[in-house]
């Protein structure tokens, strides 16, 4: 049969050349990826939906935990919801020359050189006229001593600074930190099966 | 806060990792649902050719523990190294503060500190916050690195990648297809580029090769193709045949295909009457395939989707074990909902444009259960019961029309069930409504109502009159399309009733429905008769339940509810009157009909419509003549036309009687011999014109009714001792008299009197009975007339009542009634009155009783002198009778005495006073002598041996005493002696006068009498007294004197 195959069929029907090779996306994109890479646990982690097809209980926000380890006392936390989070600047992500005065390494600078001018114009930055260190200590000395109501219905609390002025705030963390030392980063295969109902991507 | 170790690549686009992350695992998700279904599709398995290409993708790919998988590109784009974020969120805190510091380094007054310690907090806040999101965004990127995440991340992204590939595909074939748009290609033929692009040739059912080998160049085309030699086509042939014949050998082959043969590469299986279907395959290894298909049944071209036919097909011989059993099958069951199909338009088209169109014919078709239910005469009531089902045979597996008609089913003549149904649908049907009506005229025809028709068998005749005494056939038929029921030569009334006859249900109802037919008819001919001769029939009268008949009156009628006519006997009434009959008054026609015969009944009652409700109010139950319709001519029409007015006449008066709650019995012809013959022979007796000829006409122009006396005078017992009970009134519509007659319990002086007024007749030979008549013209009037003898009656009652108080209260033979009159009655009373009248008397009087008597005394009467005490006294008129009759005798001695007096001339006057109706006083006054002498008569109640009588008692006045030197004293002495003393030895002349005054009694001062001694006791002493005493004084007194004057006194009693 191959024979006769061979003598009736044409090279090539239509518009398709024979000759060109195509080759299969890799990887297949019918292939269940998600298992190819090993990424089942993570996904079942932050699946929408559980397998039964119920739904999922919410990724936990973890950022208080996150910031657990800092001394501060975070009464609140400032989130975008209660309006004292706020976006991150988006100036920060920005590749802006202008922000700094540019160092250009001339050539025949060496590293040491180069480093200096660098480590000057950081420190530049501190110092007058780009910081004037009397006109702070002027503006601060206005500053008469507050009193605990001053800025009351001003859209502002004390809370705010998140300052553990009695120190009870460092107790409260380390304890935490005793607590949530292993979890914080724990690998994605330690408790999370046992751990349905408070289920965070640790 | 110090920088992370690690160089951490961050999403500046974003603006937070977090943020990625959830996307990715969104986009993580997506992919495991887009492969759940890739695979659930690939298990259904729709095409060979897919599921190959899935087996070896499958086999080339997957192996992801062997081999570790392809890498992923890195997601490198719009990423910022973590020391510029760092290095700008320095420079921009530090810019901050030194910003704020500059502009506040001026105070200003105005501004409170606090507002600058605020902004500064702020500011601090803000800045603080930077660095903490910074912070946790770093432990964030750790975390995620930890977890693989960013392989996640990654693995998004090549999605994301590859569906854009995937999109620019498409946009780029769309693209081609746009710029074909100018090359000769009408169709795109999309499938089969693709099919060249997924398989490397198209898989087209005619695969359009030439095949052919002819041509110059034997295996060269134009274009560099190679010709296939007729050879090897052949070859190939001959092998595909073999191949298939094995394959078939092999396999286990269904009765139905065993019909089959080989040819052209390919075995064609042939199913008588169904369908042809051609198989091949390439290998004996490989399964079958769909090459042509072709259905027997059908000479047109169907509709048919032949490739998705051939997909499924191919599907069935590619996957099942015994592959032709299942495409047996499966053929058969398609085959069997084509031809469903199929009958299903046939049937649609018959209902839409065909035959049955207009609604007659209703169909469901449930595809799902392969079942069309067919209903069809939709507008006849009594055939919409049956249904025709058409479904597949659960014994032949075959389709199968069933009509659903247990008489059909019954009669076993008639098929109730259909095999060969595709385009034999419409015959079918034709059949069965055909038969369907045979059924229905045949169990009408068993109800032996109808009669069939020799000539035409289709219809059905039914008799209904069409006149009293003929009757004709009326042609039923069923219109076999639409089921309803139809009259040939219809008339309006038969059209009226085509659509009743329609919703009967059963054949019982529809007699019904033609007997109600029959018995309009009847009515109509009836009515019809009555208005050609001058009757009335009226059309508005409804009465809420038919008069009860002689025929059904067995029939009980409990709580007003109507008890239905037994089905056989219908009825139906006509209220027919003559335009000169009383009000509301109408004959009653009623008719009964059943199947066999007619009845009609006569009635007579009044009808009244209160407030738009007619109500029966009189019936008349008694006398109800019935008759046979047949009997019925215009001659007896025409007859009751003249003789039926005074039978309503009696039924009138009998329910004005009733009204006016009168017991009353209207005489039947065997009561009247028992009815007193001048009763029966009314007020004609005595009028002699009335000849014997009359006589016949008797029983039509007279009637009798019998009322009871009480309840005529409403109640009143005043007459029930004078009058008989019964009355009887006696109507003569020949001589339009009526006449109201009565009899006297006993003799009574009443029936002496005649008074004209009063309009009794007493009849003659019978002195107790008398008759009240009147001519009477309009018959509505009769009750008026009825009032009148009522009235009439009750003066009668009154007068008879006073008439004989008076003869009670002047029993004397001078008593004598002078004129008669209702409310009047003179008579004369006194002994010697020549008047024509003493007394006359008017009755005032209510409806039943005397309430006063105004007692006029005539003016020559003497008692006139009483009538003003009688005006003003408000005295009981049986005093006042008595008082007159008592007081006559004095009275006209009294009148003598003065009229003697004023005619002799003498000097004493004598004149007459009145102090009240019992005291009078007679003064002699002489005024030459100066004397006055009064004279005083009393009525007094006097007890005597028990028993009260009033007597006169005669005295001298005791306020003017008369000495003994008056001049009047000696007449007054000589009174006293002579009149008082009473003694007969006094005076023997006047002894036998004496005796005379017998009950008269002596008293100390005076006397006392009765009115019989009255008058000769006045008269002895008016002699005494209306002497003159100055002549007495100028002669001497003696009682020789007196001597002389005595038989003067005694004359003048002869005189009168």
């Amino acid at each position: 049969m191959t024979t006769i195959n061979e003598h009736i069929m044409p090279p090539y029907y239509y518009y398709v050349d024979p000759d060109t090779t195509y080759q299969a996306q890799m990887p297949n994109p019918l292939d269940d990826l998600i298992s190819v890479y090993g990424l089942q646990d993570l996904s079942n982690q932050v699946a929408r939906t559980n397998q039964d097809g119920t739904r999922a209980i919410k990724l936990r926000k973890s950022y208080k935990n996150q910031i657990q380890d800092l001394s501060g006392k975070f009464a609140t936390i400032p989130t975008r919801e209660n309006g004292k989070g706020g976006e991150i600047s988006h100036i920060l992500f920005q590749n802006n020359p202008d922000m700094i005065p540019q160092i250009r390494r001339e050539p025949g600078m060496t590293d040491e050189q180069y480093g200096a001018a660098v480590t000057d114009r950081d420190r530049a930055l501190f110092e007058s006229p780009d910081m004037n260190w009397d006109v702070c200590k002027a503006v601060l000395s206005q500053f008469e001593r507050s009193y605990p109501s001053e800025f009351q219905g001003q859209g502002f609390q004390v809370d705010d600074l998140a300052f553990d002025l009695d120190g009870t705030g460092k107790m409260n963390s380390k304890k935490r930190k005793v607590k949530s030392n292993g979890s914080s980063m724990a690998t994605p295969n330690s408790d999370v099966q046992e751990d349905v109902k408070r289920r965070r991507l640790d | 806060m110090t920088a992370e170790p690690n160089y951490v690549e961050m999403h500046g686009e974003n603006g937070s990792s977090t943020t990625t992350a959830t996307t990715a695992t969104a986009a993580a998700n997506d992919n495991i649902g887009s492969d759940n279904s890739k695979k659930g599709q690939i298990s259904n398995g729709i095409t060979d050719d897919s599921k190959m290409a899935v087996e070896t993708a499958g086999a080339k790919d997957m192996d992801p523990t062997a081999s570790p998988p392809p890498p992923i590109p890195h997601v490198e784009i719009n990423q910022v190294p973590f020391s510029l974020v760092m290095r700008n969120l320095t420079v921009f805190t530090i810019k901050e503060v030194s910003q704020f510091m500059k502009t506040n380094v001026h105070v200003n007054p105005t501004e409170p500190s606090t507002t600058k310690k605020l902004q500064f907090l702020h500011m601090i806040i803000f800045l603080r916050n930077q660095y903490l999101k910074i912070y946790v965004l770093v432990k964030w990127c750790r975390t995620i690195k930890n977890n693989n995440f960013h392989m996640m991340i990654d693995l998004l992204n090549w999605f994301r990648i590859t569906n854009v590939i995937v999109n620019n595909c498409i946009w780029a074939i769309k693209a081609s297809l746009a710029g074909m748009a100018n090359a000769k290609l009408p169709n795109v033929d999309l499938v089969t580029a693709l099919e060249v692009l997924s398989l490397g040739r198209p898989n087209l059912p005619t695969h359009q090769l030439k095949l052919s080998g002819e041509g110059n160049d034997l295996y060269q085309l134009s274009g560099g193709m190679v010709k296939v030699p007729p050879k090897v086509v052949l070859q190939k042939l001959k092998d595909m045949n073999l191949s298939i014949s094995i394959k078939i050998a092999m396999m286990e082959v269904p009765d139905a295909f065993r019909n089959y043969s080989f040819r052209n590469g390919r075995i064609y299986i042939f199913v008588p009457e169904e369908y042809e279907i051609q198989l091949a395959t390439t290998d004996y290894r490989a399964p079958l395939f769909f090459v042509d298909m072709n259905f027997l049944f059908r000479k047109q071209s169907l509709p048919l989707d032949k490739l998705k036919l051939e997909k499924v097909i191919n599907e069935i011989l590619f996957k099942s074990v015994k592959p032709l059993v299942a495409l047996n099958k499966f053929l058969r069951k398609y085959v069997l909902t084509l031809k469903l199909y199929m009958i299903y338009l046939e049937l649609v088209e018959l209902e839409e444009s065909g035959k049955f169109s207009g609604g007659h014919l209703a169909h469901r078709y449930d595809s799902k259960r392969s079942i069309i239910s067919i209903r069809y005469w939709l507008h006849s009531k009594m055939g919409r019961t049956s249904k025709i089902t058409i479904g597949v045979d659960r014994r032949t597996e075959n389709l199968i029309l069933k009509w659903d008609n247990e008489l059909a089913l019954q009669s076993k003549r008639m098929p109730v069930a259909y095999t060969d149904i595709l385009d034999n649908l419409e015959s079918i049907l034709d059949e069965i409504m055909f038969n369907h009506s045979h059924i229905i005229r045949a169990n009408l025809l068993s109800k032996g109502v109808f009669f069939e028709d020799e000539e035409n068998l289709d219809v059905l005749l039914f008799q209904i009159p069409t006149t009293c005494i003929s009757m004709a056939p009326i042609q039923l038929k069923i219109d076999l399309i639409s089921g309803v029921f139809y009259f040939k030569n219809p008339t309006p009334l038969l059209l009226s009733y085509v659509s009743q006859i329609n919703r009967a249900e059963n054949a019982d109802e529809l007699i019904n429905v033609l007997q109600r037919l029959k018995r309009d008819k009847i009515s109509q001919v009836l009515r019809n008769m009555f208005e050609k001769t001058g009757w009335v029939c009226s059309k508005v009268i409804k009465l809420d339940h038919p008069i009860a008949t002689q025929v059904n009156t067995t029939e009980p009628v409990n709580n007003n509810e109507l008890v239905p006519l037994p089905t056989s006997l219908l009825q139906d009434d006509l209220f027919i009157r003559l335009p000169n009959w009383p009000a509301n008054w109408y004959l009653i026609l009623t008719v009964v009909s059943s199947n066999a015969s007619c009845v009609v009944e006569k009635r007579i009652g009044k009808i009244v419509s209160n407030k738009g409700h007619w109500k029966l109010s009189y019936l008349g139950n008694s006398n109800v003549t019935s008759a046979k319709l047949e009997s019925m001519t215009y001659q007896k029409v025409l007859y009751l036309q003249k003789t039926i007015l005074h039978r309503i006449v009696n039924h009138m008066i009998i329910d004005s009687l009733n009204q006016l709650k009168i017991s009353n019995k209207i005489s039947t012809s065997e009561m009247l011999s028992s009815l007193p013959d001048y009763v029966v022979h009314g007020a004609r007796q005595d009028k002699a014109r009335d000849s014997i000829q009359d006589n016949n006409h008797e029983n039509d122009y007279t009637s009798i009714i019998i009322l009871e006396l009480e309840s005529f005078l409403g109640g009143s017992k005043a007459l029930n001792n004078i009058l008989e009970s019964s009355m009887f009134m006696h109507i003569d519509y020949y001589n339009s008299e009526i006449s109201l007659f009565g009899k006297f319990k006993r003799d009574t002086t009443m029936i002496k009197c005649k008074c004209d007024e009063l309009l009794i007749h007493f009849v003659p030979g019978e002195s107790l009975a008398f008759y009240l008549t009147e001519k009477f013209t309009n018959l509505n009037m009769i009750v008026d007339y009825l009032v009148k003898f009522r009235q009439k009656l009750m003066q009668l009652v009154i007068l008879t009542d006073v008439v004989e108080r008076l003869h009670k209260n002047f029993a004397s033979d001078d008593f004598k009634i002078v004129a008669l009159k209702p409310n009047e009655i003179s008579f004369k009373y006194l002994k010697n009155s020549n008047d024509s009248q003493d007394c006359t008397i008017s009755i005032v009087s209510n409806e039943q009783m005397v309430e006063n008597l105004t007692v006029q005394l005539s003016p020559s009467n003497p008692q006139h002198i009483v009538q003003p005490f009688i005006d003003n006294g408000h005295m009981d008129y049986h005093f006042i009778f008595n008082y007159l009759q008592f007081t006559s005798s004095l009275f006209s001695v009294l009148e003598n005495i003065i009229k003697q007096q004023t005619m002799s001339g003498s000097y004493t006057m004598v004149s007459l006073g009145l102090h009240n109706v019992c005291e009078y006083q007679l003064v002699y006054h002489n005024p030459e002598a100066g004397t006055k002498i009064t004279l005083i008569i009393e009525l007094k109640n006097v007890s005597h041996n028990g028993t009260k009588k009033v007597q006169f008692y005669i005295h001298f006045s005791d306020e003017e005493h008369i000495s003994t030197k008056s001049l009047a004293y000696p007449l007054v002495h000589q009174v006293r002696n002579q009149v008082f003393m009473l003694d007969p030895k006094e005076s023997p002349a006047s002894s036998s006068k004496n005796k005379k005054y017998q009950g008269a009694i002596r008293l100390v001062d005076g006397i006392s009498c009765d009115p019989t001694n009255i008058e000769p006791i006045l008269l002895e002493i008016h002699d005494i007294l209306r002497m003159d005493s100055n002549v007495q004084v100028n002669s001497s007194t003696s009682t020789n004197g007196m001597q002389q004057q005595t038989p003067s006194a005694a004359r003048i009693p002869t005189a009168s």
